[in-house]
C-alpha cells in the first residue's frame, strides 16, 4: 500500500485556514484557529492572502447565456424526447390520427359548401403560413428587443442580400439533399379573395399527408397559435411580401438554403447567430460559411493545397481559364439551355448569349456548381496547350503538392475533383490581415476612397480581389514577393505577365 | 380495496423547491422544465465558461446538461438537493469535455477567433505590465482577464471545486457528493486551490500591480496546475 504523502506545516496551515474561511470547522476548532490568529502574525497574514485571493474571484466576468438559450434548450429537449404515451394517450393519439383525415375530408367538403367551422377554416386559410412557420420564424425576428425587432420588410431585404451574395452555395454539399424539406410552393394568402380551386388544392394536399406529416403540421399550427397577435401579423406581412415579390422564387430558394443550413450549426452557434440583428447576421453567416467551406475542404484527407503553392496554383488556374475560355463559354451555354428547359423556361438564345459572354471566372463557378465533371476535364486536359493542363501543374508545384495530386488510389476523376477543390480554396483564399493592411496602405487615395464607399461586408472582399488582380494581372506586380517572382521565372510564364 | 397510501415526501421534496419542480418535470410538465432551465442557465453557463474557457463551448455543454436532465427525468429520485444532482451532471459533462479537448490541445491560453473568452497567459500579461506600469491598479477589465488566466492555471478538479464552493456556496459535503470525493479530499483540494490562487495572484495582492522580479519568476514557468 502506498504511503500517504506527508503534508508540510504550511500545507496543514493552509488546509486549516481554508476550512476556517469556508465555515467548515467545528466550534472548538474555530476557537483554536482564532486564538492562533491573534497570536501569530505570519499565520494571520497567510489567512489574509488566502482570503484576498479568494475575493479576487469576484472579478471574474459574469457570463450570460444568449437570449434564446432557454427557448432552444426546451425545444431541443421536448422535440427530442416526446413523453412516452400512456395507454389513454395512445388511444387518443390513435383516434386523432383516424380523425385527422376524416376532419380533412370534412374540411374539404364544408369549405366547398362555404359552411366551414372557424378553426378548420383557419387551418386551410393559414396553411402556407403554418407549413412554413419554422422557416419564417428563422428569418423574421419575433422578439421584444426593439433594436432587433426588424420589420417584415427588413426580413425580405435580408433574404435578398442572402440571395445576391450566394452565401450558401459553398456549403451546399455539407448536408444531404434528401434531408431538405420541400420548398414552399403555395403562396396565395388569406388576404386574397377565396378561390375554390385554391381551397380544393389545399384540402387535397392535406388529405395526401401522411400521419407523421399531419402530426408535424399540427405541431406547427400550435406554435403559430401560441404567438401573440402582433407576431402573427408580422408573419402574415412577411408571407404577403414574399408572395407578391418580383423575385419570389429566388428568395424562397435563399430562405430554404438558409433554413437547411441553420440545422447543421451547433445549438449555441445557431442561437448566437439568430440573436444578432439581421444586418449583422449577414456578416456572421459569411464568416461561418467561409469557415465551413475551408474546414470541409480540410477534412478530405491529405488533399490540402500547400500554402506555398497557392500563388503558383492561382496563376495556373487563371492561365488555364483564359486559354480554355472558348470551351468554358460553350459549355456554359449548353448547360444553361438544359437547366432552363428542365425548369420549363423558354430557351432564350439572347439571354444565354449574354450570360455566356460574362466574366469567365463566374462561368467557371457556374460550371463547378452545375457540371463539375466537364469543367474538371477542361481544366486538367493536357493535349491542347503545353502551358496548361495537369501535367504542366505537376511540373511546377512543390513535391508535396505533387505527391498529393498523384497519391495512391486516386483516379483521374479524383484528381479533377481535387483540382476543383483547390480552385475553390484558391479563389476564396483568405489573405492575412497584415498583408491586406500593407496592401491597403499602398493604394492611391482614389482607390482607398472607392473602397471606403463600399458596404463593410464588401470592403474586404473587394480589397482581396484587387490584391489578387494585381498579383496575377498587373505587369508591375510587387517585386518583393519572392515566391511569386520565382514562380514566374521557373514556369516561363513571366512573358505573359511581366513583359 | 383502498388506494395505496402515498409515499411519504422526502426531506428534499419538502425543503427544496427545485426538487419539487423536477418532480413535475418527471411528470412531463414542460413549464416546470422551462422554469428550471431559466433558473439555472446563467449559473451553469457561468461556471462552465470558467471551466472550459470558452463561452460557446460552455453554452453547448450547458445545453447538454439540461438535455441529460430531461432524458433522465423518468428515473429521477429526490435523494439530494436538485442543485447537487445538476452539478454532478455538470461536473461529468465538463470533465468529459476537458478530457476530450486535452487530447487536441496542450493548454489553450490564447483567445479563439470568436465567441471565446479572451484568455492570455498570465506570464505574458505579467511581462507586459511590468514593462509598462508596474505598480498601478488594474482596471476592471484587466482584472477579469487576469482572473480568468489564473483560474485556467488551476487543475481541472481544483477549478471545479473552486467554482462550486465560491459561486454555488456548496458545503464540502455537497461538493464531495457532486464530485464523488470524500469531505477530506474536498478539503485538501480546496486548500490547494486557494494556495495556488494566492501564489499565482501574489503580484496583484502585494501591490495592485506587478513587480518585475515576480514577473520574471512567473515567466520562467512555474507550474501551478499540479497538485491535484
Amino acid at each position: 500500500m502506498a504511503d500517504e504523502p506527508t503534508q508540510t506545516d504550511e500545507e496543514i496551515d493552509s488546509e486549516l485556514l481554508t476550512a476556517y474561511l469556508d465555515g467548515e470547522l467545528s466550534d472548538a476548532e474555530c476557537i483554536a484557529v482564532e486564538k492562533r490568529l491573534a497570536e501569530d502574525s505570519a499565520f494571520h497574514r497567510h489567512m489574509c492572502d488566502l482570503q484576498n485571493a479568494w475575493n479576487m474571484l469576484d472579478s471574474l466576468p459574469l457570463v450570460q447565456p444568449n437570449s434564446q438559450f432557454v427557448q432552444t434548450t426546451v425545444e431541443m429537449a421536448i422535440a427530442g424526447h416526446k413523453p412516452k404515451s400512456s395507454v389513454v394517450g395512445n388511444i387518443i393519439k390513435g383516434l386523432m390520427l383516424l380523425l385527422i383525415p376524416a376532419a380533412v375530408f370534412g374540411v374539404s367538403y364544408f369549405l366547398k359548401r362555404e359552411s366551414i367551422e372557424q378553426p378548420e377554416r383557419e387551418l386551410v386559410a393559414d396553411l402556407p403560413l403554418i407549413e412554413n412557420h419554422d422557416r419564417y420564424t428563422r428569418v423574421v425576428f419575433l422578439g421584444d428587443d426593439p433594436d432587433k425587432n426588424n420589420s417584415a420588410r427588413d426580413s425580405i431585404a435580408f433574404l435578398n442580400r442572402i440571395y445576391r451574395k450566394g452565401l450558401f452555395r459553398e456549403v451546399d454539399d455539407l448536408f444531404p439533399v434528401d434531408a431538405r424539406e420541400e420548398p414552399v410552393s403555395d403562396f396565395e394568402t388569406d388576404a386574397q379573395p377565396a378561390d375554390p380551386q385554391r381551397i380544393k388544392d389545399r384540402s387535397d394536399r392535406l388529405s395526401r399527408m401522411t400521419d407523421q406529416q399531419l402530426a408535424e403540421l399540427f405541431d406547427r399550427k400550435e406554435k403559430f397559435e401560441s404567438l401573440d397577435p402582433n407576431q402573427q401579423k408580422k408573419l402574415r406581412e412577411f408571407h404577403d411580401l414574399l408572395a407578391d415579390g418580383p423575385n419570389r422564387n429566388e428568395l424562397v430558394e435563399a430562405m430554404t438554403s438558409y433554413y437547411d443550413w441553420l440545422k447543421i450549426l451547433g445549438a449555441s452557434q445557431r442561437a448566437n447567430l439568430l440573436d444578432l440583428p439581421l444586418n449583422e447576421r449577414i456578416g456572421e453567416i459569411g464568416r461561418i460559411t467561409r469557415e465551413q467551406a475551408q474546414k470541409n475542404f480540410g477534412t478530405i484527407g491529405s488533399t490540402k493545397l500547400p500554402p506555398d503553392d497557392s500563388v503558383l496554383f492561382y496563376q495556373w488556374y487563371i492561365l488555364s481559364i483564359r486559354y480554355r475560355s472558348a470551351e468554358i463559354r460553350q459549355r456554359t451555354g449548353e448547360i444553361l439551355a438544359v437547366l432552363r428547359e428542365a425548369k420549363g423556361l423558354p430557351t432564350n438564345e439572347r439571354v444565354i448569349e449574354r450570360i455566356k459572354s460574362g466574366p469567365i471566372e463566374q462561368l467557371v463557378q457556374f460550371l463547378m456548381r452545375n457540371d463539375r465533371k466537364k469543367i474538371g476535364e477542361i481544366l486538367c486536359e493536357n493535349a491542347i496547350f503545353e502551358d496548361i493542363g495537369l501535367d504542366r501543374l505537376r511540373e511546377n508545384v512543390s513535391d508535396k503538392a505533387r505527391s498529393i495530386i498523384d497519391q495512391d488510389g486516386f483516379t483521374e476523376l479524383d484528381r479533377q475533383e481535387l483540382i476543383l477543390k483547390w480552385i475553390e480554396t484558391a479563389t476564396r483564399a483568405p489573405i492575412g490581415d497584415e498583408t491586406l493592411e500593407a496592401y491597403y496602405s499602398e493604394l492611391s487615395q482614389e482607390k482607398k476612397d472607392e473602397l471606403n464607399n463600399l458596404h463593410p461586408d464588401e470592403w474586404r472582399a473587394s480589397l482581396s480581389r484587387m490584391y489578387w488582380t494585381e498579383k496575377t494581372g498587373d505587369r508591375s506586380a510587387p517585386a518583393e514577393d519572392e515566391a511569386f517572382q520565382n514562380f514566374l521565372l521557373q514556369s516561363g510564364w513571366e512573358t505573359l505577365f511581366g513583359e | 380495496m383502498p388506494d395505496p397510501a402515498p409515499e411519504p415526501k422526502t426531506r428534499y421534496e419538502l425543503t427544496d423547491p427545485d426538487v419539487r419542480l423536477m418532480l413535475r418535470v418527471r411528470d412531463n410538465d414542460e413549464a416546470a422544465f422551462r422554469e428550471l432551465v431559466e433558473k439555472y442557465q446563467a449559473r451553469l453557463v457561468g461556471i462552465l465558461t470558467h471551466l472550459v474557457s470558452d463561452r460557446e463551448t460552455a453554452q453547448d455543454l450547458a445545453q447538454d446538461v439540461f438535455l441529460r436532465v430531461y432524458r433522465a427525468r423518468e428515473r429521477y429520485q429526490p435523494t439530494a438537493k436538485f442543485s447537487t444532482w445538476l452539478f454532478t451532471i455538470t461536473h461529468n459533462v465538463a470533465s468529459n469535455s476537458l478530457r476530450k479537448s486535452s487530447r487536441r490541445k496542450e493548454i489553450n491560453l490564447v483567445s479563439s477567433p470568436s465567441g471565446s473568452m479572451p484568455v492570455r497567459p498570465l506570464e505574458m500579461m505579467a511581462k507586459e505590465k511590468s514593462g509598462l506600469m508596474p505598480a498601478r491598479q488594474l482596471l476592471n477589465s484587466e482584472m477579469e482577464t487576469v482572473m480568468m488566466a489564473a483560474i485556467e492555471q488551476l487543475g481541472e478538479r481544483q477549478r471545479i471545486a473552486t467554482m462550486l464552493s465560491k459561486f454555488e456556496g456548496m458545503s464540502y459535503l455537497e461538493i464531495g457528493e457532486t464530485m464523488g470525493l470524500t469531505t477530506q479530499a474536498v478539503k485538501s483540494l480546496l486548500s490547494r486551490a486557494r494556495n495556488n490562487l494566492k501564489d499565482i495572484l501574489r503580484p496583484y495582492l502585494e501591490s495592485g500591480g506587478l513587480k518585475p522580479s515576480v514577473a520574471d519568476e512567473m515567466s520562467q514557468g512555474q507550474d501551478m496546475a499540479g497538485g491535484n
